[in-house]
């Protein structure tokens, strides 16, 4: 245990000399304030504009998952990004003949930045949120986005050699999160083109809690944990 | 504490590594020597647990190597081939994280330092770092702990020839102390000074295994060689054990006639020759 915990501390220190890992871990917080502020306010100018009782009022769900979602991408960014430090640096496979083992570190970099990004998660829509969300809903929805942020982290590795190359992955990985505004603007069976991702059902189950809802985004999930981690393994070893 | 039998190991599905078989005791150096690209690094990697999609058997400290545990690695030191250090830390920051893996006791920091001459270089930043500090402290990393079995990948490649004196006089003292040492390294001089016995691996495959005594004696007697002037620079030579019945050299020394005259043993380097049909790299 205190090996996990060092390594994961090393982690932080790794975070904390990299001016630019370090903004990205404070961004989902600035844009927490922006959305909390600057949404209502927006609101109130557009309404009078057009003389309209609600313009982005039926979308403040959206906003709220969207930051939601926020919080773990950018920390699961910010542990791929060490992840492929360490690559660079062959410190995977040195950490990896230490008693904390290949598990400990993958559990000190994965597992835990995602955790501590569900926590994070939970906390800033707490402060934040446009809807009120109740508590369950965000507890789940804090748990499902640290969930996909650790599949982005999955495939920023499996995908990239280095640091740069990872900069342009992640932003691949962006097209992940593109699952999340359908359910709310396409009602047609169409929308179940994106029914691959997992943040369209994530988006479609905070909009109407339904087992199958829930379902899918366990099964895209666990299928895209499958096939992100086997290439994740390779680049490891 | 390491027995390996007919292990076979692929990257791609094509053999590689075929049939290795050996043995280490406790306090032994063993050395893994062969071309580049032999497969020395690979069966480094095998033992330490990193590679476990292999066949046969590979036993470690009295466990098959790929149903370690974790545990398993508070008994081993590994220095790899290429440094894996943390660049943007200091050296005393890097062994204090290091340290903190383990469980077992550790050497001091500062002594650590000592050894390898690094001691006023605690503080700096290892992105600040020569190549051969970086081996030093590479290769001290891996005895933070003060394992019982040691894994050295060219440990002394980069340093200067007085650095490397002193890593090997370090190698020395932790075999003397019990130690089991595997250690690769394409300096046949370093193989023959430092290892009890060593393995010659070409293409996946033991070609020669015993004490580099015993692989020179096989080579063959050694031989004197010399040269003299007669209208140009001649030379001859003879085996050590005949220069009474060359009648030349007798001449020749009664004369004082000798421009130069030296004897040369078989060397490692000559037994690498003779079983991989090439040069080393
Ligand atoms: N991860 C890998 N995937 C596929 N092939 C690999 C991998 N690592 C090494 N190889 C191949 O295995 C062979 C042996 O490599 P290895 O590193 O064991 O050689 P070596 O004997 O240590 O050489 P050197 O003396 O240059 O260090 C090489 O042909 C190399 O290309
Ligand atoms: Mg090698």
């Amino acid at each position: 245990m205190r090996a996990l915990i060092s390594s994961f501390t090393q982690f932080w220190r790794q975070i904390s000399k990299d001016s630019m890992l370090l903004v990205v871990c404070v961004s989902p917080i600035l844009a927490g304030l922006a959305f909390r502020f600057g949404i209502p306010e927006a609101e109130k100018l557009l309404t009078s504009y057009f003389g309209k009782s609600a313009v982005l009022a039926p979308y403040y769900l959206l906003f709220d998952i969207f930051l939601g979602i926020l919080t773990p991408y950018m920390f699961c960014f910010a542990s791929a990004m060490v992840i492929l430090e360490d690559i660079d640096s062959s410190l995977t496979n040195y950490l990896s003949v230490t008693p904390i083992g290949k598990s400990g570190y993958l559990l000190s970099r994965l597992v835990f930045p995602g955790a501590i990004s569900a926590l994070l998660s939970f906390v800033i829509l707490t402060i934040f949120t446009l809807t009120n969300i109740s508590v369950l809903q965000n507890i789940l929805l804090s748990f499902f986005t640290a969930c996909i942020g650790v599949l982005i982290s999955l495939l920023i590795v499996a995908l990239s050699g280095n640091k740069v190359e990872g900069m342009a992955i992640a932003k691949l990985g962006g097209l992940f999160l593109l699952g999340v505004p359908i359910p709310f603007f396409i009602t047609g069976a169409e929308r179940y083109y994106a029914a691959v991702l997992p943040s369209f059902w994530v988006s479609s189950f905070m909009l109407a809690p339904s087992i199958w809802n829930a379902i899918g985004i366990v099964v895209t999930i666990i299928c895209w944990s499958g096939i992100l981690y086997r290439w994740f393994k390779k680049k490891i070893a | 504490m390491i027995r390996v039998k007919d292990l076979s190991f692929s990257y791609t599905g094509k053999p590689f590594l075929e049939n290795i078989s050996f043995e280490v005791g406790r306090g032994e150096i063993f050395g893994f020597l062969g071309p580049s690209g032999a497969g020395k690094s690979t069966l480094q990697k095998i033992l330490t647990g990193l590679l476990s999609d292999y066949r046969g058997s590979a036993v470690v400290n009295g466990i098959e190597v790929k149903r370690h545990t974790n545990s398993f690695y508070e008994n081993i030191g590994v220095d790899f081939e290429f440094p894996s250090l943390y660049e943007k830390l200091t050296a005393k920051q890097n062994l204090e994280f290091f340290g903190l893996l383990y469980q077992r006791k550790l050497i001091t920091i500062p002594d650590l330092l000592r050894m390898v001459h690094l001691e006023n270089d605690a503080d700096k930043k290892v992105s600040d770092f020569s190549k051969g500090m970086k081996s030093r402290l590479n290769f001290i990393k891996a005895l933070l702990h003060n394992p019982d079995i040691l894994f050295l990948d060219e440990p002394t490649s980069g340093l200067d020839p007085s650095n490397s004196y002193d890593m090997k006089k370090i190698i020395k003292a932790e075999r003397d102390r019990g130690k089991t040492i595997i250690l690769t390294t394409h300096n046949m001089l370093d193989a023959t000074e430092l290892c009890d016995r060593v393995a010659f691996i070409v293409d996946g495959k033991i070609k020669a295994l015993d004490t580099p005594h015993n692989l020179i004696m096989s080579k063959g007697a050694a031989k004197l060689c010399y040269a003299y002037f007669e209208g140009r620079e001649k030379s001859g030579e003879c085996l050590l054990s005949h220069t009474g019945s060359d009648e030349l050299l007798k001449k020749l020394i009664s004369d004082n006639k000798l421009l130069s005259i030296h004897s040369s043993e078989p060397t490692l380097n000559d037994i690498f020759m003779e079983i991989t049909g090439r040069a080393l790299q």
